[in-house]
This record gives C-alpha cells, sequence and structure tokens, in this order.
C-alpha cells in the first residue's frame, strides 16, 4: 500500500517559550487508513499537525505526499496537496449561512460577482454526495455544535480534500454525536480518505482507528495496530510510566447535608435564565458529580453557588443557612472552596507571583496581615507549604507563575482552595486541559479531601471523569437538574440520554403508553 | 416555538415603521423646500463619511482616523486648486488620492508596525489637524483661512429629465457631481460588500479572522485594502467641505464631522442602506440649525442652535445603546412567554427582603 502521508524528522524549536514541540518526529501515514495520534498536552500532537496543514514552518525535516517531496508554508499549500483541518475550535462566520461558510475563500464567481444559486447547489451536491444533509441556506450561528462540525467536514471536502486532519473532534459532541461522527469518519475513510485524527480518549482510539501514533515530549514512541494495543498500553505509552486508569476509592460514608439548592434561577450572561428550575444537594464525606452537555446551566450553578452570579429566585443552604445572597467572602470564611473553571482568568493571576496567589483568599487574616499589613514572613512560608504539600516542581517562592505548566498552576490551585480543610469544595472542570499524570493527581486529592470528610460538588464535561469520581451523578441539561442517579446504576449511555434532554422523551413516551 | 407571537410581534414592528414613515414624509412636506434642498446636499460628509467607517469596520478595523482623513481631504483640495488652477474635479480627486494615501498608511503603521489601534488614530487625527495649519502657513502664508477667489467651487449640475418633475426636482437636481457621486457610493458599497467575492472575504475577515485565515484568505491585504478604500471615501467627503459648499479651506474644517459619520454608521448598524438615511438625518439637523439661525424673529437661543448637530448625535447614540439593551430584553421576554407559568413559579421562590 502507498503511503498518503510521510513525515520525516520533523523539529520544531520554540524559542519563546524555549519548548523543543517536535523532536525528530517521523511517521507515515497510507492511504485510507484512520491513523489516531495520541498523546498528553504538550506532547507535540497538534505542533506536528499544525506543520503538515502549513500553519507552523518545521526547523528540520521534510513531508512526503504520495511518495513526493511537498514544501507547505501556509495553509494554501495544504489545501493545494489535497490536506484539509478541521480546528480543535471551529473556524466558521457565525453570521454567514452554512453554504457560505462551506464556500468561503472559493466562491463560485463572474468578474468577482458571486453567483448565489450555484453556491446552495454545490454545497447541496456535496453534501449529498456524502449522505451528510445541511440545509446550505441557514445562519451558522442558528445550528448546534454537531453540525457545525457537519460544516467544517464538508468545508474541507469542499476542497477536495484526500487527507484530513481532525484536532480533538469529539471533545464537544455528546456521546450520541460522536457515535454518529465515528461512522462519518469510517465513511470517510472508507472512499479511499485517509484520516488523521488528535484525540486523548483512548476509547475512541480502539474503537475506530487502524493504526495508532503516540507522542511524548515531541517524539514519536511509536506507531502500532490499533487492535494490537489495549487501552491501558496506550496510557503507559503515553506517560511513559504504569499508570492506574481506574481511580481508587472506597465507599462513600456519606454524612449531614453540606450544600442544599432548590428550585435555583440564575440568569445568564445574556439575562435569559441560564440555570431554571435546579435542585440538588451534596453531603459531607461524598462528591456529587454534574454532568452534561457544556452551556446547559453549569457555570451559571456554580457561580451562583459560590457567590459570583446573582440569584434571581430559589434558595441556597449551606448547613442549614441561608446564604442565598451571601457574599463571596462570607462563603468562603464559612468554608467554602472554589476550583474554578478558568484557573488562569478566574483561578489565578497569572501577572502577579506564587505568594500572592496563594494568600489571596486568606490576606485579610492573621498572621498573613496585622492592621493592614502584609507580614511576608508568613505568606512566604504558606508558599513554601504549598510547594512542598503538593510537590509543584518548577515553583518558587515570590516567583512569577505565568510560565509555569498546566498542570502546575492548578495543584496552586489546589492548594489554597483545599488549605484549611474546608467543608464544600466546589470544583468546576477541574482537570480541563491538563496531561494524564496531573489529571491522576488532581482526582485523587478531590478524593482525599472526601474522605477527610468534605462535601465535593464536581461539575465536569468529561463523562469519564465523573464516572470515576462521583458517588452520585446528577445531569444537567437545559437549565434544569433532568436526575440524580446513584453512581453505581449510571452507565455511559444513560448519562448520554439524558445529557441530550431525552428522558422527558422518554417520560411522554410512556405516559402515552399508559393512556 | 411560538410563531404567532413573533409574526404579530413582526406586524406591530412594521406598522409602527410605516407609521413613522408617514409621519415623516408629512412633517417632511411641510418643511420649506430650501431646506430639505441644503439637508441633502449637507448630508454628503455624512453619507460619505459613514461608508468610510463602514468599510472599516466591516473588515475588524474600527477606523477612528476619519476625522483626520476627511482634514486631508478638505485641505489637498483648496491646497491643488490654488496652485494649480485647475477644474474642481481635479481638487475632489486628488483629495480622494491623498485619503487613500492616509489610509494606506494609516493600514501599514497598523497592520505592519503592530502600533496600537487607538494611539495611532489619536496620533493621525492630531498630527493632520496641526500638519494642515503649519502647511497653511509656510505654504499659503494663510492664517486660519486660506481663500483665493482663483479656487472655484464644485459647479452644480443639472439632472436631465428629473429636472422636471416638480418638487422632486427641485429637491434631487441641482446638486455638486461630490453629491451624486456619494449617493453612487452607497450603492457601490453595498454591492462590494454583499455580492462580491472581495466583500464577502472582507466581512468574513470582520467577524472572524482565524476562520478566514484557515481558507487561505490573506487578511493583511484584505484590511490593507479596505483602510485605502476608507480613506478614499473619507479624503472625498473632506474635499465636499472645503470645496463643495465654500472654496475655502478652514483651520479644523471638519469640525467633529469624522465622529459624527462614525456614530452615522453605529447608528445604522452598519448597514449602508440604513446609513445613507441616517446620513440625511443628520444633514438635515445641520441644515435646521443654519435655517433657525438666519432667523432671529424666533428668538431662539443661538447657542442651542449651533450645538444641534451634536444633539442629534448624542439622541443617536443613546438610541443605539437602547436599541442594543431592547434586542436583550424582546430576548428575555420571548424566554417568559415560553415559561411564563414556570418562570413566575421560581420567582415566588425568592426570599423576603430581596
Amino acid at each position: 500500500m502507498s503511503n498518503a502521508i510521510e513525515l520525516q524528522h520533523i523539529r520544531k524549536y520554540f524559542a519563546s517559550s524555549q519548548v523543543l514541540a517536535c523532536d525528530d518526529v517521523s511517521l507515515s501515514v497510507e492511504s485510507g487508513e484512520v491513523h489516531a495520534i495520541v498523546g498528553e498536552n504538550g506532547a507535540g500532537k497538534t505542533t506536528l499537525m499544525s506543520i503538515l496543514y502549513g500553519l507552523l514552518t518545521p526547523d528540520e525535516g521534510q513531508i512526503l505526499i504520495k511518495d513526493s517531496p511537498v514544501r507547505i508554508t501556509h495553509p494554501n499549500d495544504a489545501i493545494r496537496n489535497g490536506i484539509g483541518m478541521v480546528h480543535q475550535h471551529f473556524k466558521l462566520v457565525p453570521s454567514f449561512t452554512i453554504a457560505q461558510n462551506i464556500m468561503l475563500g472559493i466562491e463560485p464567481n463572474r468578474a468577482g460577482f458571486i453567483n448565489v444559486n450555484s453556491e446552495a447547489e454545490q454545497v447541496r451536491n456535496l453534501a449529498e454526495s456524502f449522505g451528510l444533509p445541511v440545509n446550505p441556506d441557514l445562519p451558522v450561528r442558528e445550528i448546534s455544535v454537531g453540525m457545525q462540525q457537519r460544516v467544517e467536514i464538508l468545508k474541507i471536502l469542499q476542497r477536495n480534500a484526500q487527507i484530513l486532519i481532525l484536532d480533538e473532534p469529539t471533545a464537544v459532541l455528546t456521546p450520541q454525536e460522536v457515535r454518529e461522527f465515528l461512522t462519518v469518519v469510517r465513511r470517510l475513510a472508507g472512499t479511499g480518505r485517509t484520516i488523521l485524527f488528535i484525540t486523548h480518549k483512548l476509547a475512541e482510539v480502539k474503537a475506530i482507528a487502524d493504526r495508532v501514533t503516540t507522542m511524548r515530549r515531541g517524539r514519536n514512541v511509536g506507531t502500532h495496530f490499533a487492535k494490537d494495543q489495549t487501552i491501558r498500553d496506550m496510557a503507559n505509552l503515553m506517560v511513559g510510566r504504569v499508570v492506574t486508569l481506574t481511580v481508587e476509592k472506597g465507599p462513600a460514608h456519606p454524612g449531614e447535608t453540606v450544600l442544599q439548592a432548590e428550585n435555583l434561577l440564575v440568569a445568564g450572561a445574556d439575562g435569559i435564565p441560564a440555570v431554571f428550575g435546579a435542585s440538588l444537594d451534596v453531603r459531607a464525606g461524598e462528591i456529587l458529580g454534574v454532568a452534561g452537555v457544556s452551556g446547559n446551566g453549569q457555570t451559571e450553578l456554580v457561580e451562583a453557588i459560590v457567590g459570583m452570579r446573582p440569584v434571581d429566585g430559589g434558595t441556597i443552604r449551606y448547613l442549614g443557612q441561608n446564604i442565598t445572597h451571601a457574599l463571596v467572602r462570607e462563603r468562603r470564611e464559612a468554608g467554602l472552596a472554589h476550583i474554578p473553571e478558568d484557573r488562569l482568568t478566574t483561578g489565578l493571576n497569572l501577572t502577579t507571583n506564587l505568594d500572592e496567589n496563594v494568600v489571596v483568599t486568606s490576606y485579610q487574616h492573621k498572621p498573613y496581615s496585622q492592621q493592614g499589613i502584609f507580614s511576608f514572613a508568613p505568606i512566604r512560608a504558606l508558599a513554601q507549604e504549598i510547594i512542598d504539600k503538593f510537590a509543584i516542581k518548577s515553583a518558587r517562592v515570590g516567583e512569577p507563575i505565568k510560565t509555569l505548566s498546566g498542570g502546575n498552576l492548578q495543584k496552586i490551585v489546589l492548594g489554597r482552595e483545599l488549605k484549611g480543610d474546608p467543608k464544600l469544595i466546589i470544583a468546576n472542570q477541574p482537570t480541563r486541559g491538563l496531561d494524564v499524570g496531573s489529571i491522576e493527581f488532581v482526582h485523587k486529592t478531590l478524593i482525599e479531601a472526601r474522605d477527610k470528610g468534605a462535601a465535593v460538588l464536581l461539575v465536569s464535561v468529561e463523562l469519564d471523569e465523573i464516572l470515576a469520581l462521583s458517588d452520585r451523578i446528577a445531569v444537567m441539561f437545559a437549565g434544569k437538574v433532568l436526575a440524580v442517579l446513584d453512581a453505581k446504576e449510571a452507565t455511559e449511555e444513560k448519562l448520554g440520554l439524558l445529557m441530550a434532554g431525552s428522558l422527558e422523551l422518554h417520560e411522554a413516551n410512556a405516559e402515552r403508553a399508559h393512556v | 416555538m411560538n410563531t404567532q407571537a413573533q409574526d404579530s410581534r413582526r406586524y406591530i414592528r412594521l406598522a409602527l415603521t410605516a407609521i413613522i414613515v408617514v409621519v415623516a414624509i408629512l412633517v417632511l412636506l411641510n418643511l420649506p423646500i430650501t431646506l430639505l434642498q441644503s439637508s441633502i446636499r449637507l448630508a454628503t460628509p455624512y453619507v460619505l463619511g459613514s461608508m468610510a467607517a463602514i468599510v472599516a469596520s466591516r473588515a475588524g478595523v474600527l477606523n477612528l482616523a476619519i476625522e483626520g482623513m476627511m482634514l486631508v481631504g478638505s485641505f489637498i483640495a483648496v491646497a491643488v486648486l490654488y496652485r494649480t488652477g485647475l477644474d474642481p474635479l481635479a481638487g475632489a480627486l486628488a483629495a480622494t488620492v491623498a485619503g487613500g494615501i492616509l489610509g494606506m498608511v494609516f493600514a501599514i503603521l497598523y497592520l505592519r508596525i503592530r502600533i496600537n489601534l487607538i494611539i495611532l488614530a489619536l496620533a493621525v487625527n492630531l498630527f493632520i489637524s496641526n500638519a494642515t495649519v503649519y502647511f497653511m502657513r509656510t505654504q499659503f502664508d494663510a492664517f486660519g483661512t486660506l481663500a483665493d477667489p482663483s479656487i472655484r467651487a464644485l459647479p452644480t449640475l443639472t439632472l436631465p429629465i428629473i429636472d422636471q418633475i416638480p418638487f422632486i426636482g427641485q429637491l434631487l437636481s441641482g446638486h455638486n457631481a461630490v453629491v451624486y457621486l456619494s449617493w453612487i457610493m452607497v450603492v457601490v458599497v453595498w454591492v462590494i460588500l454583499f455580492r462580491t467575492q472581495f466583500g464577502r472575504h472582507l466581512r468574513a475577515v470582520g467577524e472572524n479572522k482565524a476562520a478566514a485565515e484557515s481558507v487561505g484568505i490573506n487578511i493583511t491585504r484584505i484590511q490593507v485594502f479596505a483602510l485605502t478604500f476608507s480613506g478614499m471615501l473619507a479624503g472625498l467627503a473632506g474635499s465636499f467641505l472645503s470645496i463643495g459648499v465654500l472654496s475655502q479651506f478652514v483651520d479644523n474644517m471638519t469640525d467633529g464631522r469624522g465622529w459624527t459619520a462614525i456614530t452615522v454608521s453605529l447608528f445604522a448598524f452598519e448597514q449602508p442602506i440604513a446609513a445613507f438615511f441616517t446620513a440625511l438625518f443628520f444633514g438635515l439637523s445641520e441644515a435646521l440649525s443654519f435655517y433657525l439661525q438666519a432667523r432671529p424673529e424666533l428668538a431662539l437661543p443661538p447657542d442651542l442652535l449651533l450645538a444641534l448637530p451634536q444633539i442629534a448625535t448624542i439622541a443617536a447614540l443613546v438610541i443605539v445603546a437602547l436599541r442594543i439593551r431592547a434586542g436583550e430584553l424582546l430576548k428575555r421576554r420571548e424566554f417568559a412567554a415560553q415559561f411564563g407559568r414556570e418562570l413566575s413559579k421560581l420567582r415566588q421562590g425568592q426570599i423576603a427582603g430581596d
């Protein structure tokens, strides 16, 4: 079989961040194959694909397409060579229609004037020929995420791409959408197209890929047939040591109810209720996982509970006390900890140093300040304590933190928030963007806190994480908590259906059957 | 969902618009025709200026240097005519070219040398304002005003057939070439933005740079073109002030009209056709200011009359802000219409003392 692409000895060094992102990487991909590229964050997967797509220029090495060397210095070169890429963050123009987005840059025109009819016609034909139906006249801002992804795929197919690069394509999809997406990938491979996809979900690799290449610290540490490898093999290869995939945790010993939210009504950024009658409760010594496709009110729910967003209706009780309208500081003093969704803007202040970041929640107390004046020695001691306790490798007392990796930054947040054994921990996407090693650490830390008797509310869009950590699982859809399941009876299938909001559908069907 | 409510709302909105249009026409018909004619004429810098603003911001660059670009046009038009004694149209052309060059320089400084947009716009506006004064003094020995009998204003044109129609003919005929050109430019800008490949790319760049870049559109080229075109439109607008109404250049002649033009484009939500009508309204406010000043028998405070266009500007900006807010309210009301009962139930759970 011939090679669709061959990458030879690719090397890329980023001088600004002093990172050797690709270190002598060679890779060959056959035509018609689905080739997965896995690796931890910062392993160089995306850099390698950006080089192939012409977004970055390698320092050394060459690219061969169908065994002949090509120079790719711009996405246009890549497109000309039949390479298309679907980026992790979609690159669509919201006010343009589906047809206008698909044809952007290659509009059928006469003397610069666009032929609108032929445009819609071409899109309709294209969609039909690949069995990916779309309505060409719908504006992109009005369609679902899954549909937007379809538009992106059609966009590169319209450019006659024979090699499709997909960067974390399933990260934003519900389990049902993922399944549909995987069949589309299979169908495209069946037409002789080559699919390269970057992912960190190893189960998907097993399900769809012919071969899998694992990258670690900028190197290709092995290409294997997917069917010959277990998920554990791949994980070990990714991290370079043996990892425990399942989180070890004993049974929960739930105590009194710590957090009780009832019929919450919380407005989103546009003033429309984002949380719309959500109720849940978390007890001491248990982890309540909140699952859901992102954008179903989880962020607003968390912000309401921690006091960052006003509550329009309903009550929040903390250890029996009504804190619905309490200040953030009042809640924190009472023992609430918050690991925010975005550690770079909400969790930490990257423009200042480690000391200020760790003392920011307790600076008003002795010994960190007296009569409004900082006492620096105890602050430094606190910073050192957190470094030691959480093994934050490259952090130094008094030094800036903006050069630290995501995992180390999250350790700083954890260290600050878990100090003094809080009674309630709100963790929103605590492992987003972290590598396997750091994820393991965060998970262990949360379970330890639970075992010490803290109530933990864990919000995550990663189903695996929810299933691994939670004692009970609440599913949010359209601002409501649709159901709370015991973790033992929750399956990915069941959660997926709930996440798509289809419980109502089932109930409606059941009711109809009764009548 | 809820299409009936949406439909009825649309009818209400249409009816309201129709009523406003009818009232506006009735009011306008009762105004003296000379006032209307000068409104149309005085709207020209706003028409061209707002097109300049629209072209730039549709390409993703807020052109805050329109004021300076207009001023360059005003000055160059008069300077060229004074030095060469050519036909006034040559002055308008020179102003357009000068505005275009300034637009291109602006684009290069911003896109290539990456100077902060706000600082750059402030610098350009201040620089042009002072440079025109400097050149007036050193090159033309003029203080405050550059005027000479040899500088001719743009001649008025009579439109052949339209001229014969009563009222309309009086209204539309008898303006100078730049006025008619500004109307043509509205159509040209609309066609470019919404019917050509270049315009589609321009709007894509303005809305999502990454999307345009990923399909191989050259963003820098599009933005340089857009800013150059924007500068040309602004330069032409400036020439209207110096050789369209008068035939002289005065210190700081644009007098904030470039900023008003940006307001016009904002008010029209960057739609060329809507901007044209908004510009006419600003023309009316300016004409009205002159008209009432010339009537001392009405005993209106002169300061207030002078401020009329500025008051109109502030009113327009307030309306823009309210409209954006109204959009939010509307969405909220739609939600309430759909889930009203549930919503009020949840609201009642609200604790006392809130």
